[in-house]
């Protein structure tokens, strides 16, 4: 284990706090325990948050996402998140000079949802595995920050 | 466990063409790689690469009944191929679609993958670490236990 400084910023946005009472798997906060082990393990920092209002979504994008070594977004949204300003939130993640990965618990191709349009090149993307979407873009992560060596 | 990974079209020529976008490892560095962390879980990897549509349509074929989970990346009949979506729906066992660069991110020519409707996970951009990191991913899985 090494520690770092490095801290990841996990973003859940609206339309993901029921996902239990859905029975789609985990809840929001077993999948932040689960996300909290591993980085612990990885000794990386981590700052892990849901809101269902779109625009403390976007605040945290817009504003907070700068003071972080990578980010990952579960964009979510549903119905209700439709907002011009949500939009916008989410343009800005392509402006971002630091790894940011776009996950989903389930596969939304299979439901006709799209990706993210817009970020940049560089962005990464995991969907359907459920809680291993977010493991995996963790330690996805924590390898392109040199925390862990490729073996 | 035993776990296929398939891999498509130009990836014999991973770590010599376009490095700046898919880096220098080649696809022999990428399976040896996965071959040990399967290991590392008591499972095995079996890793192969055709530049032909109908090759793979038949390993995926020959996987049904034999093959626990299968990691596809079809590269550019991703993007073409109802054959491939069609013999992996025929598939019963787990399907994980991978790309090293973000199709979704690149020309709007690679914006539709017939794989991913047709796959229970997508993994993409995350490079060539990607790999390693879904057969950890599907080790990880109840089924894998």
């Amino acid at each position: 284990m090494v520690s770092t400084d490095l801290e990841l910023l996990i973003i859940n946005g609206p339309g993901l706090s029921d996902i239990e009472d859905r029975s789609e798997g985990p809840s929001i906060s077993a999948i932040g325990h689960a996300c909290a082990d591993l980085c612990e393990a990885l000794g990386i920092g981590l700052d892990y948050r849901q809101s269902e209002d779109e625009a403390e979504v976007a605040h945290w994008i817009t504003s907070d996402a700068a003071h972080c070594q990578a980010l990952i977004v579960n964009p979510s949204g549903g119905p209700s998140a439709t907002s011009a300003d949500y939009q916008v939130a989410l343009d800005a993640l392509a402006h971002l000079d630091k790894p940011v990965v776009e996950v989903h618990l389930t596969n939304i191709f299979r439901t006709n949802r799209k990706p993210l349009q817009g970020l940049s090149g560089s962005a990464g993307f995991v969907c359907g595995l459920g809680v291993g979407s977010y493991l995996l873009a963790v330690a996805a992560v924590a390898q392109q920050l040199g925390v862990v060596r490729a073996e | 466990m035993r776990i296929l990974v398939i891999n498509g079209p130009n990836l014999n020529l991973l770590g010599t063409r376009e490095p700046e976008i898919y880096g220098s490892d080649t696809l022999e560095d990428i399976s040896v790689r996965c071959r040990q962390r399967a290991e590392a879980h008591g499972h095995e990897v079996d890793f192969k690469q055709s530049n032909h549509e109908g090759v793979i349509v038949e390993w995926i074929q020959q996987a049904i009944g034999s093959v626990d989970a299968i990691v596809i990346n079809a590269a550019a009949y991703t993007h073409t191929s109802v054959a491939i979506h069609d013999a992996l729906r025929a598939y019963e066992g787990y399907k994980l679609e991978l790309h090293i660069s973000n199709p979704h991110l690149r020309e709007p020519f690679r914006h539709v993958s017939y794989v991913s409707p047709a796959v229970d996970a997508v993994v993409a951009g995350l490079g060539v670490d990607a790999y390693v990191h879904a057969i950890e991913a599907i080790c990880s899985l109840p089924m894998g236990e």
